[in-house]
C-alpha cells in the first residue's frame, strides 16, 4: 500500500496533472458561482475534454471541479440569495441574512474553510473505508453484484425525493435506455430500429450532456434567467473572525463532515441532501436554535462541511463496487469505462496506483480549494455580472461540439437532443432525473449479473439467495422495496399532492 | 407543461406495453426458457406498473375532489417568448446537426450562436464578438489541441 501511495503521489504531482487541477479549480469555481449551472452540469461539460486525457488527470479534473463548484455555489447564495448549486440551497437563507447584517465576509469565509475541512475529512474517511470494503467485495460473484446494484438503484429511488411511482418510473426509463444495443446473452440488437450507431448502445457522454446541460439550458430559456445584482459588500477580509466561529462550532463541523461522508456514499444521495440533513441537525443540537435563520454561522459551518464531505463520500461505492454514489460519480464511472477501466474491487489489487491517485487528487483538490475559493470570493462581484443571456447559447455550443467530439458523428448530437428533451420533460413533471442516470450507468451491470446468475442456476430463482452475503443483500433490497410500497400507499392515504422532486440534480 | 398524473400514467403504460410486445419478438436461447427479451420485459412490466400506480393515484385524488387540470401550463408555456425560445433552441440543435457536415464547423457554429445570442437580447456587437470568439476558441480547443476532426465543409480550401 505505501508503494501505491508513493506511486500515486508521483502520478498526481506531475506538472501537467497539477496544471489540470488548477484549471479545473477555476473552472469549477466559475460554474458553481453562476446560478443555474450545477456541479453535475459542470462535470458533464468537462467530460469531452477528459475523454482525451489519461485516467489520472481526467479523474483529478472531475474531482477538483466538483469540490470547487460545490463550494462556489455558496457565493451567489450569500450575495444574491440564489444558490449557485442545489447543494447550497439548505443554508442560502442563513447566508443571505448574514450578508444583510454586513457579514458577507464571515459567511463566505466560514463556508470556504468548512468546505476545505469537510472535503479533507471526507477524503480521509474514503481512504480508510474504501480498501477495507474492496477487500470484502473481492469475494463477490454475479449474485452479490446483482443485489448490490439493485440495492443501490432502489436506494436512489427511495432518496430521490419525488413520489415513489415517478422515481421508480425514472429508474425504469434509465434501465430501459441501457438495454438499447447488442444484448449480452446472444448478441441480438435490441431497440436499435436498424440504426447502426445504436448497436453499441446509447453513447454515454452525449446522453449525460443532454440530460444535464441541455435540459438545464432549456429550463433557463423557458423561465428566463434569474437575475439579481449583488449588494456592494466588502469582500476583502474573508478570514477575519473565522477562528472564533470554527472553535465555537468545531463539533458541528466534525459532525457535518462525518455525516456528509456517509450520506454521500448512499447511491442517489449527494451533497444537496447531506447539506439539508446537516443544517437540520445543527439546529436541533444547537445551544441557540433561536438564532437560526437570523444570520447565524453555526448551520453554515456544519452544512458547508457536510456537502463537501459528501463529494468524497460518493466515491466510496464507486471505487469499491463500481456503483456510483451520485450523479457526478456516475459520469466519472462512465469515463473510466470508456478508458477500459472497470471500477470495482479488482482495481484495488490490479491498479492500486489509480485508486490512490484518486485519494491524492482529492487531497490536492481540497487544498487548492482554499486559495482558489478565496480568489473566487474576491472576484464574485465580476463573475456574477456575466449575463446568462450570453452564457446559455455559448454553453449550448459547447454541448454540441462536446457531443460530436465523442463519436465524430452527428448522431451524438441527436442522442444529446433526445435525452435533453426527455430530461426536461421529466423534471417539468416531477420525475427526478438522478434515478434515470444511475439506471443508464448501472443498467448493463445489473443485466449482465442477472443473466449470468439466471444461466448459472438455469433459471432457478432460489439461486439468487444461494450464498450468504447475497441472501443478506437480497433481503435488504426486498426490505427497501417493501418500504417503497408502503410509502406509495402512504402517499395515497395522505392525499399528498405529488409535488415532484425536491432535489434537482446537482 | 405539466401533465396530470393520470395522463402521465397512461403515457407510461402505453410505452411499457409497446416495449413488452416488441421484446417478445426477440429470439430465445435454444436451450433456455429465456433470452434477450427477459430483462427488457421485466423493466417494461415495472414501467407499466408505475404507470398504473400513477393512474390510481390520480383517480383517488379526483375521487376526493382534489383533482387539478389535466394539463397545466406554466407561465412560460403561455407566453409566446417562452415557447418560441424553447422552439428556437431545439431548432438550433437540429439545424446544427443537419448542417454541420455540409457547411463545416465555422460556418455552422458562428451563425447559430449569433442567432441565439440575438434572441437572448444580447447587444449586436457583443453577440457578434462572442459568436466569432467562441467559434475560433472551440475550434482551437477541440480541433487543434484535442485533435477532433471537426468538419471544414465549404472552408476546406482555406483550412488551416
Amino acid at each position: 500500500m505505501p508503494e501505491a501511495l508513493v506511486g500515486a503521489i508521483a502520478l498526481v504531482f506531475d506538472w501537467q496533472v497539477l496544471a489540470v487541477i488548477l484549471m479545473a479549480a477555476f473552472y469549477g469555481a466559475f460554474v458553481g458561482s453562476v446560478p443555474g449551472l450545477t456541479a453535475t452540469m459542470s462535470v458533464a461539460l468537462l467530460v469531452p475534454l477528459t475523454f482525451f486525457m489519461d485516467p489520472v488527470p481526467a479523474i483529478a479534473a472531475i474531482v477538483t471541479t466538483t469540490a470547487t463548484a460545490i463550494f462556489a455555489g455558496d457565493i451567489p447564495g450569500a450575495l444574491l440569495r440564489i444558490p449557485g448549486t442545489p447543494a447550497s440551497a439548505a443554508y442560502v437563507g442563513e447566508a443571505y441574512a448574514m450578508t444583510q447584517k454586513g457579514q458577507a465576509e464571515l459567511a463566505l469565509g466560514t463556508s470556504l474553510v468548512t468546505a476545505v475541512i469537510g472535503g479533507l475529512i471526507g477524503t480521509v474517511v474514503l481512504m480508510l473505508v474504501a480498501p477495507e470494503l474492496a477487500r470484502f467485495a473481492i469475494q463477490f460473484s454475479s449474485v452479490e453484484y446483482f443485489w448490490l446494484a439493485s440495492l443501490g438503484l432502489t436506494c436512489a429511488v427511495l432518496i430521490s425525493g419525488g413520489s415513489v411511482a415517478k422515481s421508480l418510473a425514472s429508474l425504469m426509463i434509465g434501465l430501459l435506455i441501457a438495454t438499447i444495443g447488442i444484448d449480452v446473452a446472444v448478441g441480438y440488437p435490441r431497440f436499435t430500429f436498424g440504426q447502426i450507431e445504436l448497436l453499441d448502445g446509447v453513447s454515454f457522454i452525449p446522453a449525460m450532456i443532454g440530460m444535464f446541460a441541455v435540459a438545464e439550458i432549456l429550463r433557463n430559456v423557458a423561465r428566463g434567467p434569474r437575475v439579481g445584482r449583488p449588494k456592494d459588500q466588502n469582500l476583502a477580509a474573508v478570514f477575519k473572525g473565522l477562528g472564533q466561529v470554527l472553535s465555537n462550532f468545531r463539533w458541528g463541523v466534525l459532525r457535518g463532515s462525518a455525516l456528509g461522508s456517509v450520506v454521500g456514499a448512499l447511491p442517489g444521495a449527494g451533497a444537496d441532501i447531506a447539506a439539508w440533513i446537516s443544517y437540520t441537525l445543527a439546529k436541533r443540537f444547537s445551544k441557540t436554535p433561536e438564532k437560526f435563520g437570523t444570520g447565524h454561522p453555526e448551520g453554515i459551518a456544519e452544512a458547508g462541511a457536510s456537502n463537501n464531505a459528501a463529494v468524497a463520500g460518493a466515491w466510496t461505492p464507486a471505487l469499491c463496487f463500481g456503483i456510483p454514489g451520485d450523479t457526478v460519480t456516475a459520469i466519472a464511472i462512465g469515463i473510466l469505462f470508456l478508458k477500459g477501466l472497470q471500477p470495482g474491487p479488482l482495481v484495488f489489487t490490479q491498479q492500486p496506483d489509480l485508486v490512490y491517485a484518486v485519494f491524492v487528487a482529492f487531497m490536492v483538490a481540497n487544498l487548492v480549494l482554499l486559495p482558489v475559493g478565496f480568489i473566487a470570493i474576491r472576484s464574485a462581484r465580476y463573475v456574477l455580472k456575466v449575463p446568462a443571456s450570453v452564457l446559455m447559447p455559448v454553453i449550448l455550443v459547447f454541448c454540441m461540439v462536446g457531443a460530436f467530439a465523442m463519436t465524430n458523428s452527428v448522431f451524438a448530437i441527436w442522442i444529446m437532443l433526445a435525452l435533453g428533451v426527455l430530461a426536461f420533460f421529466m423534471e417539468e413533471n416531477g420525475f427526478p432525473v438522478a434515478p434515470a442516470i444511475l439506471g443508464i450507468v448501472l443498467g448493463p451491470m445489473v443485466e449482465d449479473n442477472f443473466m449470468v446468475t439466471m444461466l448459472k442456476y438455469q433459471g432457478d430463482l432460489t439461486g439468487f439467495f444461494d450464498r450468504p452475503i447475497a441472501t443478506v443483500l437480497g433481503v435488504f433490497t426486498l426490505t427497501v422495496w417493501t418500504l417503497l410500497l408502503l410509502r406509495y400507499l402512504n402517499e395515497q392515504r395522505a392525499h399528498r399532492p405529488s409535488k415532484g422532486s425536491l432535489h434537482a440534480p446537482r | 407543461m405539466r401533465l396530470d398524473d393520470g395522463l402521465l400514467g397512461l403515457l407510461l403504460t402505453v410505452i411499457a406495453v409497446a416495449i413488452v410486445m416488441h421484446a417478445q419478438t426477440f429470439p430465445r436461447l435454444a436451450f433456455m426458457q429465456f433470452g434477450p427479451s427477459l430483462f427488457p420485459t421485466i423493466l417494461g412490466v415495472g414501467l407499466g406498473g408505475c404507470g398504473v400506480a400513477l393512474m390510481i393515484q390520480s383517480a383517488i385524488r379526483r375521487f376526493a375532489g382534489r383533482g387539478g387540470p389535466w394539463i397545466d401550463l406554466d407561465p412560460w408555456a403561455r407566453s409566446a417568448r417562452g415557447l418560441l425560445g424553447i422552439a428556437l433552441f431545439l431548432a438550433a440543435i437540429v439545424v446544427y446537426g443537419l448542417v454541420l457536415p455540409r457547411l463545416g464547423y465555422h460556418l455552422t457554429t458562428a451563425p447559430v450562436l449569433l442567432v441565439l445570442l440575438l434572441w437572448m437580447r444580447v447587444r449586436w456587437w457583443l453577440a457578434l464578438l462572442v459568436a466569432l470568439g467562441v467559434t475560433l476558441f472551440t475550434h482551437q480547443l477541440f480541433a487543434v489541441w484535442l485533435r477532433v476532426p471537426l468538419p471544414w465543409g465549404l472552408l476546406e480550401p482555406v483550412a488551416w
